[in-house]
């Protein structure tokens, strides 16, 4: 562990002259409070996380650590942090090019589980803006952690044209939803007792107002037209997304019985979109490019190829009828959302013997994307 | 003054593994075999066989070779770059006119070069100085780039016809001789 003695009433300076921060002051990363986090999630300074063989860099927990402390972290938050950062070394995460595209993305992480509310993590009113330490701080951690630990940095090797906040810390617990709807680790294989972090690579949010109508329809409709927004880049382009239900949304649609799959199924399908409807968005079909912009037998083209590529969660607090909703920075080719299970600390790894495990089943959807 | 101990929270470049350096050069008298890999950026394949194309007016191309990448955000796997070694004397990767696509696309050619294939990597100018920092952490500073101007999608295949050929001499030079830093912007 790298250490650098300075004077302490200079510490925050000295941070930003070394282009430690993302432009907020940071909490000083003594060793005492490094070795405090390391502590909470039963990791040794030199645990490795992940490597990104396209940056020849490999991070270790002591790098998580400190970055975390910087965030501003408390301790009993740097299990969940371990875990989102665990999560974007997955190779299908594509951190590589997440971290460095023209188009900026946040690393938006989505806690679901007991652990979000132990340790006070905010899933209702303001859940996306200010005033939850730990919202804000485990999103700023991770970022802190990409920046510090991969090079991404503005005029280093984050070419991000505009960026948006979010890029700085992008982080929500999800509320569990009532039954019979499940809660996004269930969907996911997990048990209620588990939590959960699943992360995408997104553009920042967009807030959506529906108060005039509580017709399932209605309230998911006053969603796909944002995801029908022509110079979204995911449009027409088979991506991924979040959507953020809120409250009243929420209940319009429990009310007429819906599933969540069966809201899945109308985004998807009403979120295809026609050539003549991005034209007069200015958009064009790309054809013999990369991305599959094919027309399907409607004559439209879709922008989520699969009802499961819409990550659709219940959060946010009783109000006038608001709800968000995340697209993907790119298509799926590029980056694919990933979940892992919060690990409590102590727990034994699997005995895999000399030649580590194999996962029964496990796949990754395509070689594609992958860096 | 009370004076405190800091956790240094950054990684910085590791070094270059050793022996990894761009490939020999040497200039080619007899017709070569040219590998071109496409990232899939829109005009990107077209501007690659038009650079393809004049590149013949400087060195003797035997035969060229399209391998579409699939997606512009990955990098060439090792099984990739066997392939292409074998059936390959040079490679000209792009386009790089984004920031991902860039850093791939130089990945590609980094690969290339480390297997002992000349290459280089056309990107468009802004973003010169951003591969310049991934050349230094994929242990390749200084290395070079056939620089277009930005952007291509717009160009018309006369427009790139015109492009190819006014690049053409830059990457004869950077295929067989000395690797040259990035061209100034255009």
């Amino acid at each position: 562990m790298s250490q650098i003695t300075v004077d302490e009433a200079e510490a925050i300076e000295f941070m930003y002259e070394q282009s430690w921060t993302d432009g907020l002051p940071v909490v000083p990363p003594t060793s005492a409070r490094v070795q405090a986090m390391l502590a909470a999630a039963g990791l040794s300074e030199d645990t490795i996380l992940g490597s990104v063989p396209s940056r020849r860099k490999t991070v270790s927990a002591n790098i998580a650590a400190s970055n975390a402390v910087m965030a501003g972290c408390r301790p009993e938050y740097f299990p969940l942090v371990v875990t989102a950062i665990e999560a974007v070394f997955d190779p299908a995460f594509n951190v590589n090019t997440v971290a460095t595209s023209t188009g900026g993305a946040a690393i938006c992480i989505i806690v679901s589980g007991p652990e979000a509310s132990r340790i006070g993590m905010n899933a209702e009113h303001n859940l996306l803006g200010s005033g939850n330490r730990a919202n804000a701080t485990i999103g700023r951690a991770v970022r802190l952690t990409v920046a510090n630990g991969l090079g991404a940095k503005t005029g280093k090797l984050d070419a991000s044209s505009i960026g948006h906040p979010g890029k700085i810390t992008l982080c929500f617990a999800e509320k569990d939803p009532d039954a019979p709807w499940p809660a996004l680790r269930l969907e996911h294989g997990y048990r209620p007792e588990d939590s959960t972090v699943t992360i995408m690579a997104t553009e920042g949010p967009r807030q959506i107002a529906q108060q005039l109508s509580e017709s399932p329809e209605d309230v998911l409709l006053a969603f796909t037209g944002a995801m029908k927004q022509p110079s979204q880049f995911i449009t027409g382009k088979r991506g991924q997304c979040v959507v953020i239900l809120g409250h009243e949304h929420a209940q319009s649609l429990r009310k007429a019985g819906w599933s969540k799959s069966q809201a899945r199924a109308f985004l998807a399908e009403h979120s295809r979109i026609s050539p003549a409807e991005l034209a007069a968005g200015g958009i064009h079909v790309e054809s013999g490019a990369q991305h599959d912009m094919s027309i399907g037998a409607d004559g439209r083209i879709a922008t989520f190829a699969d009802p499961a590529d819409i990550t659709l969660v219940t959060a946010g607090g009783a109000g006038a009828g608001w709800s968000a909703y995340l697209p993907a920075w790119a298509p799926k080719q590029h980056s694919l959302s990933i979940t892992r299970r919060l690990r409590p600390v102590g727990e034994a790894l699997p005995d895999c013997g000399p030649d580590g495990c194999a996962l029964p089943g496990f796949e990754y959807p395509s070689k594609e994307g992958l860096s | 003054m009370s004076m405190i101990e800091l956790v240094v929270p950054v990684l910085m470049d590791e070094p270059p593994p050793a022996g990894l350096q761009p490939a020999a050069r040497r200039a080619f008298t007899k017709p070569i075999r040219v590998a071109l890999i496409d990232n899939g950026k829109p005009k990107a394949r077209e501007l690659l066989e038009a650079i393809c194309k004049a590149l013949n007016t400087h060195i003797p191309v035997a035969s060229s070779r399209l391998i579409a990448k699939g997606s512009a955000s990955r990098v060439i796997d090792d099984e990739e770059v066997e392939a292409i070694s074998a059936q390959a004397d040079v490679v000209i990767t792009g386009l790089g006119d984004c920031g991902a696509c860039s850093a791939c696309s130089l990945g590609d050619a980094v690969k290339m070069e480390a297997a002992g294939i000349p290459a280089t990597v056309v990107i468009t100018d802004v973003f010169t100085r951003h591969i310049a920092s991934f050349a230094t952490t994929l242990g390749m500073p200084g290395y070079h780039a056939a620089v277009v101007p930005h952007p291509i999608y717009a160009k018309d295949a006369e427009t790139l016809s015109q492009i190819a050929q006014e690049l053409a001499a830059v990457v004869a030079t950077q295929l067989q001789g000395e690797a040259v830093p990035p061209q100034r912007d255009r």
